[in-house]
């Protein structure tokens, strides 16, 4: 079954496959910190996703807060559907700038293999784009 | 006359190949280029801000400050070719063998490479506060202090180890490797040159087969806005930090 893409559902189950799942992604993130946040941008009215890393493990998924976040990620519904279904690289997502980024690009390099596999389950978890 | 250059890690061996690069873009655009190489990253910057220059082949780092500073155009990259640095040593084959403090040896602060390198120590959980670096001012020169024993590591451009004989290859242990994909060389113009930036481009995408193999490469295609500003925002990022 299938859950609608960007929503508290979708986010959760995007965490839970990174926490369990990632074992690459959790040992080259074992000491990154950091919060982001997901939004599309021609859906103003759809709450922004977020997610807190601590140690490479997720310890938040869900609405966005107050909390501020060192990451965005934004970029069209048809774009997103993009990265999600093609399996579009971290490098790829950047460089054509299908995937709008602010944060900080020397981090993003640095943990390019874990920005690849991030996308890539972003593609694992079924998703319903009807939103 | 135009005068065309390129980053100072290619002064070795395959020289000669990007004299006849000069040559053919010579025929090509029909005006007279004059090939300069310079031994070191500064020279090369000098020379390019004191204006003697309107053609490059350089660094991401450098293009980008071209770009800014000069108002260089960059317009080619090679085909499926990207800067990467591995982390070498003569001495060591294991982070776990160095003690501190840990020299290093790089060609130039304002490199990719160079970040990159730091990149790859701070992921190996290696203390930078026990890093003490020096600078040599080119790839080659790093190669030769690590082979001197000058050095703990070295951060050589993958690009220079690969063109490197079998018997230096042999004397130099690899440690570590990025594998990004991300940052690349670009052929720069300068504004002088700029009504013949289709000609210099279509010229650069059609280098026959043997010209491409004497410089090394499969073959170059047009940089895109997107790709500038990506590289662009790193090297900002980048630059901002070193200050």
């Amino acid at each position: 079954m299938s859950v609608k893409f960007m929503s508290e559902g979708w986010i959760k189950l995007v965490a839970d496959q990174w926490n369990t799942n990632n074992l690459i992604i959790r040992q080259d993130l074992r000491n990154f910190n950091s919060s982001w946040e997901y939004y599309i941008e021609d859906k103003p009215n759809l709450p922004h996703m977020m997610m807190v890393c601590q140690a490479g493990e997720i310890v938040f998924a869900g609405k966005k807060d107050d909390r501020k976040c060192d990451f965005e990620m934004w970029t069209t519904l048809e774009n997103w559907k993009k990265i999600v279904n093609n399996g579009l690289s971290g490098k790829m997502a950047l460089m054509s700038r299908k995937l709008k980024f602010k944060g900080s690009m020397m981090t993003a390099v640095k943990y390019m293999r874990a920005f690849d596999i991030h996308l890539k389950i972003l593609g694992d978890i079924p998703v319903d784009f009807e939103i | 006359m135009y005068k065309f250059t390129v980053d100072p890690n290619y002064c070795g061996k395959n020289l000669p190949g990007w004299f006849l690069v000069s040559t053919y873009l010579q025929k090509k655009l029909g005006e007279k280029i004059k090939f300069i190489p310079y031994k070191d990253f500064d020279e090369c910057r000098n020379a390019c801000f004191s204006g003697e220059i309107d053609i490059v082949y350089a660094n991401p780092f450098d293009w980008v400050v071209y770009m800014n500073e000069l108002d260089f155009i960059p317009i080619a990259k090679p085909i499926n070719h990207f800067d990467e640095v591995l982390v070498c040593s003569k001495n060591i084959k294991s982070y776990t063998q160095l003690t501190k403090p840990i020299n290093i040896i790089s060609a130039h602060k304002k490199t990719f490479v160079h970040m990159m390198g730091l990149f790859l120590l701070e992921k190996n959980e290696i203390d930078l506060e026990s890093c003490k670096f020096s600078f040599c001012g080119s790839y080659q020169s790093v190669i030769k202090d690590l082979l001197q024993s000058k050095f703990d590591l070295g951060f050589v451009f993958n690009e220079v180890y690969e063109k490197s004989s079998k018997i230096i290859k042999d004397q130099l242990n690899i440690l570590d490797a990025s594998n990004d994909g991300f940052a690349f060389h670009s052929f720069c113009i300068s504004q002088k040159l700029a009504s013949y930036q289709s000609e210099i481009l279509y010229a650069i995408e059609n280098f026959d087969k043997k010209l491409l193999n004497d410089v090394g490469f499969e073959g170059f295609e047009a940089v895109n806005e997107d790709e500038i500003f990506t590289i662009s925002s790193l090297a900002s990022e980048y630059i901002e930090s070193l200050r």
